[in-house]
């Protein structure tokens, strides 16, 4: 429970800055508490650790994302390469631990590389950011589909596996403890270093950036490079938990990733938020997305609330800056 | 000719952290050309824009014609007969003049197709009765700026409004267009119209206004008749004082040559520009709009690349490459647009004053020193006379003064050798203004090379121990001492050289 | 007569030169193309080949045209696929094969739910002020959920007169190009001839500077999102026809395709600059390049990457152009 301790400190930092941040806990405190209300019992540990390991993956791969919205961009391509480094992933290890340091090796290149294409696009070529993440998007669809000639092979090394399990360290997932460590590190960077302090300086206002000494292209292609490599890395962690990889892995996180950051209240046009809000914006999307299970919502039912609930969060943040 | 037509009365305006207008009363009658005058941030632009619909006010009522009305956009302005010409032009640089000029009033014929025949004939038909030329098929991102203010000028007339609003129409313009301006005004006010004019160039107020209103930090002061005034009245009307007093007393510089730039050349924007500042010395930089001043210091710091030129600190030939080069190396630069920049606005204040220098407060060589960040900011803070409630709100809550200290308290931050203000005054109030050049002073005093463009011809004139009048590009004249008036640097600016000055008026 | 004299205003168009220049030249690289694929296989210049190009082409026409409609405000909206999707499977599911008119209601109510999802669209982006970007992401999923409910996999019955006359040929011409004609004189006269078309561009040069002119900003762009979704429903209605079922999951490329038909077609992202002439090039020269694919028997993955590699490199053209005008 580390986490949640982490989580009310930050609040009470975001409620004095104000904004979407400190509501977006309110929000999700309150869904919890919905979530006990229509199925008693949602508040227990195993529950609660069951739900974190899966927002997990969200929220990893949101961590990306959260930069790239940061600088004033937004990167489309993250559930391509999330596809891509599961199937790579998979093949590479092929169910063997000795495979396990160059699958990771791999994946990584894979990410960083897609990230590295995406920051050229946008910062040599001046291609608007979404175009240009969803066309290299596009382009790595075709890749793994090339790759794996739409049939993935491979499986997870039994190592992976039980880090995706569920009980590592006692009761909890090994990737939960990854994406901890992995939160304290980015707040760290994005609230503590000057990096971090570039990326919003960036994000606000590109030319005042420029003007003040900051190394924007360096910052950009840091950004994307980063995107890749977060979404490479749930990619991979998707191998060890289904077991295997499959041709549609990402598309779930399409939407999800994006959301996670937006309802976690960053702001879409640059330089406002922060990692702290998107956290609980992974965890919303995923108890939503649970309790709907629950109370036995098809698929396409989920899809449709998700949608609606992004659009009213959106809305009511938008509402909240007026006043 | 003595029935009023405007009155807008009690109007109150705020935006974030600036009340910009408060309990203001303005008003207008049928048929003259009434200005208004006052300083940058006076409100002027607020209560107009008020008027034409693109703000709304907080408080406060409007007759037009008598009536009550209400405005809520720019639509119903137009369609009551209220049009504006605003500062920034509302031109769409994608499409040619004609259909610029008859944006969102286009005649149509069957089908409803735009009738771009009658558009052609009857914009034809307006230029004709003014004298204005403009080439209708162009694309207005092909016009030159001048021009483009003439199609803003013939969209407006198309509309046929009672009431013209031209917000500092000229400021933009040269001498020959400013006269034919003055012209259209002339032939508007003789077909009935009524005409508000801002502007805070006097000559323009005594040529062409009938009567002034001046506004004074969101107040109103008072309404003359122009026939009864002299320019000391308006300029004390104005500033609330004269003039000379806002200046600190000019300082003798040393001998000691600081800061030199040679031989520097910016293909298309600058030509052999060579000058040098001694310790002490505040150098003025004068010249038109345009002339090459914002691209001169552009080019010093790195944002602009230079092909030829050698910038020298302390005898040390500089390589500068980038911003991030100049200001490791002692230069900074207060850019003329503070808010795009110069500023972080929706960023906290200390963040702000700390982004240049962030790596000099490091802790265990990658983090952010909290505590030496704080009290950095708030030593700024002190020394700068920032008036904030709090370091972590938004900068952009501050009013325009605050917010130019807090531009010039992030370049401070790395002690520079040099310092550049690219219009350091624009925009905020005298008492800030008047801070502002003791600072400049005083950094002048302790051995700062300090360099400063103005297009506020008296602030330069009050400031500089020299002025290097720009003209197209170049350095055209270096005045020093008795020969810095208003108007030598004017002669200069128009290209003549001081030499021949005499020659000429004899 | 009255359609001449149209005809004449388009095409005899003296400003076309100058302010069209681009759609001559991606016509030119469009009849390359073809010239090209006729070459490498003899079985392109078939007329069959032709129609079938129409017919697979026709639907991406009704969404390029939306996007470009769109793109032309400065806007974009990802969820024209969805609403295909969604139009598609809501006219399939109340076709009656059985009523010789049972393809009335079917028709109505494809452009309805088209309708319907434009509305939300422009509303939320012109009202509620979220980003394009973000709207119509979420309203993907919605539209995308709300298919998917409505039809959880491909299937469904078909008026087969009503399929066949879409599909099928009228004198020997091809009903869908009566169609595509009609639609597309509709929307390029929109686009370039109408105060309407006028204040689109302006919104998207110089969203401020068209308020402060008295352009209805809000209204202009709702209904520019409507009528995009309503394009959609038109394709979401013959794609019914021509794959004969509805398909909940079909509409995903359409929104990616249509903006890479709009940036091939010479439309700036930026908004205002463009003409739909060039999207029209735009589609078949993606259509053809597919098509090309096909023949030669490469597997339908490359297109994915063909057809990102296309968006790319015709988005770098004019970084490209800058850097050697610098040099």
């Amino acid at each position: 429970m580390a986490e949640k301790t982490l989580k009310r400190g930050r609040a009470g930092n975001l409620m004095a800055i104000g904004g979407p941040q400190a509501v977006v806990y309110i929000g999700l405190a309150a869904i919890l508490i919905i979530a006990q209300i229509i199925s008693p019992g949602y508040l227990k540990m195993d529950h609660i650790l069951t739900m974190l390991r899966l927002a997990a993956f969200v929220g990893i791969a949101s961590i990306g994302q959260t930069f790239a919205v940061l600088t004033g961009g937004i990167d489309l391509s993250i559930a391509y390469v999330i596809t891509f480094a599961n199937i790579v992933g998979s093949q590479v290890m092929y169910g063997e631990n000795q495979n396990l340091p160059a699958a990771v090796l791999t994946v990584l290149a894979v990410g960083a590389g897609v990230g590295l294409v995406n920051s050229m696009g946008i910062k040599f070529l001046k291609i608007p950011p979404f175009i240009m993440t969803l066309g290299v998007g596009t382009i790595v669809q075709g890749i793994y589909m090339i790759y794996s000639g739409g049939a993935p092979k491979g499986n997870t090394a039994p190592l992976l596996r039980e880090m995706c399990g569920n009980n590592i360290f006692g009761r909890v997932s090994g990737i939960l403890v990854l994406w901890f460590i992995l939160s304290v590190v980015v707040i760290t960077v994005l609230k503590f270093t000057p990096y971090g302090r570039k990326i919003y300086a960036v994000g606000i206002n590109q030319k005042a950036a420029r003007f003040s000494g900051i190394n924007v292209s360096g910052i950009i292609f840091s950004v994307y490079i980063i995107s890749g490599i977060t979404a490479a890395i749930t990619g991979f962690l998707l191998v060890g938990f289904t077991g295997t990889s499959y041709l549609d892995t990402g598309t779930k996180y399409a939407t999800t990733n994006l959301a996670a950051v937006v309802i976690g209240g960053t702001a879409i046009t640059g330089g406002r938020g922060g990692y702290g809000g998107t956290i609980a914006g992974a965890i919303i999307m995923t108890v939503i997305d649970d309790l709907l299970v629950i109370i036995n919502i098809s698929q396409a039912g989920r899809q449709v609330v998700q949608g609606i609930i992004i659009l009213l969060l959106v809305f009511s943040y938008s509402q909240q800056k007026k006043n | 000719m003595s029935e009023e037509i405007l009155r807008m009365s009690h109007i109150c305006k705020s935006f974030p952290g600036v009340k910009a207008l408060k309990e203001v009363d303005f008003s207008c009658k049928k048929g003259e050309v009434m200005v208004l005058a006052g300083e940058n941030g006076a409100g002027k632009s607020t209560i107009l824009k008020i008027l034409s619909g693109l703000y709304q006010a907080d408080s406060g009522e409007i007759f037009f014609n008598g009536k009550a009305v209400k405005i809520k956009n720019p639509l119903e302005a137009q369609k009551m007969g209220i049009a504006m010409v605003y500062q920034e032009l509302t031109l769409v640089n994608e499409m040619t003049v004609a259909e610029n000029i008859y944006l969102s009033i286009e005649p149509t014929k069957k089908f409803g197709l735009v009738d771009r025949k009658q558009i052609e004939s009857s914009i034809q038909e307006v230029m004709g009765q003014y004298g204005i030329e403009l080439d209708l098929q162009t694309m207005v991102k092909d016009l030159p700026v001048a021009q483009q203010q003439m199609a803003e000028i013939v969209k407006i007339l198309i509309r046929q409004p009672e009431l013209i609003i031209l917000d500092e129409p000229t400021s933009a313009l040269a001498r020959k267009e400013v006269t034919q301006l003055y012209e259209i005004i002339r032939s508007m006010i003789s077909m009935g119209k009524t005409i508000i004019f801002i502007s805070h160039r006097l000559e323009e107020v005594f040529e062409i206004g009938d009567r002034v209103t001046v506004f004074k930090d969101g107040s109103y002061v008072d309404t003359k008749k122009i026939s009864e005034i002299t320019e000391d009245d308006l300029i004390r009307m104005m500033v609330g004082r004269s003039l000379q007093n806002i200046f600190p007393e000019k300082t003798q510089p040393e001998q000691e040559i600081i800061f030199q730039v040679k031989n520097l050349n910016v293909p298309k924007h600058l030509r052999d520009i060579s000058f040098s500042v001694r310790r002490g010395e505040i150098l003025g930089i004068a010249g038109l709009q345009g002339h090459g001043q914002t691209e001169l210091f552009n080019a010093i710091y790195g944002i602009l690349p230079r092909e030829t030129g050698e910038i020298i600190t302390a005898g040390e030939s500089l390589k500068i490459g980038n911003a991030k080069q100049a200001i490791k190396q002692g230069l900074a630069l207060v850019p003329a647009d503070r808010k795009n920049e110069g500023l972080f606005l929706l960023r906290s204040i200390r963040e702000n004053l700390a982004i240049i220098s962030l790596d000099q407060r490091k802790k265990l060589g990658i983090f952010i020193d909290g505590k030496k960040e704080k009290k950095f900011s708030l030593d700024m803070k002190e020394k700068l006379a920032i008036k904030l409630a709090s370091l972590r709100n938004e900068v952009a809550s501050l009013s325009g003064g605050n917010q130019q200290k807090v531009v010039l308290g992030k370049e401070l931050a790395i002690n520079p050798k040099v310092v550049l203000f690219n219009e350091p005054t624009r925009g905020i109030d005298v008492e800030a203004k008047r801070e502002f050049y003791n600072i400049m002073h005083d950094l002048a005093r302790s051995g700062v090379a300090v360099i400063m463009y103005s297009s506020d011809l008296m602030e330069v004139i009050g400031m500089s121990n020299r002025v290097a009048v720009m003209y197209e590009g170049t350095i055209s004249a270096v005045l020093q001492g008795e020969e810095i008036t208003e108007e030598n640097i004017m002669y200069c600016a128009y290209g003549a050289s001081l030499a021949n000055k005499g020659e000429r008026t004899l | 007569m009255k359609i001449k004299s149209a005809c004449n205003y388009i095409f005899k168009d003296k400003y076309f030169q100058n302010r069209y220049g681009n759609v001559m030249l991606i016509y030119a690289f469009l009849l390359a193309l073809i010239v090209a694929a006729s070459l490498f296989d003899e079985n392109f210049l078939t007329v069959g080949n032709f129609k079938n190009l129409l017919l697979t082409s026709f639907p991406l026409l009704m969404v390029a045209f939306a996007q470009g409609m769109i793109i032309f405000t400065g806007g974009i909206d990802l969820s024209l696929g969805a609403t295909v999707a969604l139009s598609n499977v809501a006219c399939v599911l109340l076709m009656n094969p059985d009523s010789p008119v049972g393809f009335v209601l079917p028709i109505f109510g494809g452009l309805g739910v088209g309708l319907c999802c434009g509305i939300a669209n422009g509303v939320i982006i012109s009202k509620a002020k979220i980003p394009p970007i973000i709207t119509t992401t979420a309203t993907t999923a919605i539209y995308e959920g709300a298919a998917l409910l409505l039809m959880n996999e491909p299937g469904g019955k078909i008026h087969r007169p009503f399929a066949k006359f879409l599909t099928g040929d009228v004198f020997h011409i091809p009903v869908a190009l009566f169609l595509l004609i009609l639609i597309f004189l509709f929307v390029r006269t929109l686009t370039n001839y109408t105060p309407y078309g006028k204040a689109l561009r302006a919104i998207g040069g110089n969203e401020s500077a068209a308020y402060s002119t008295g352009v209805k900003v809000d209204r202009i762009k709702i209904k520019v999102y409507i009528l995009g979704s309503l394009l959609a429903a038109v394709a979401g209605i013959f794609l019914s026809a021509q794959m004969f079922s509805a398909d909940p999951r079909l509409g995903k490329q359409y929104s990616m395709n249509a903006v890479t038909a709009s940036v091939v077609g010479g439309i700036l992202l930026t908004g205002a600059v463009g003409d739909l002439m060039g999207t029209v090039a735009g589609v078949f020269i993606i259509s053809v390049i597919n098509n090309m694919l096909n023949l030669i028997g490469v597997s339908s993955y490359y297109q994915f990457v063909f057809q990102g590699l296309i968006l790319i490199v015709v988005l770098s053209l004019p970084a490209i152009k800058e850097k050697r005008a610098m040099n």
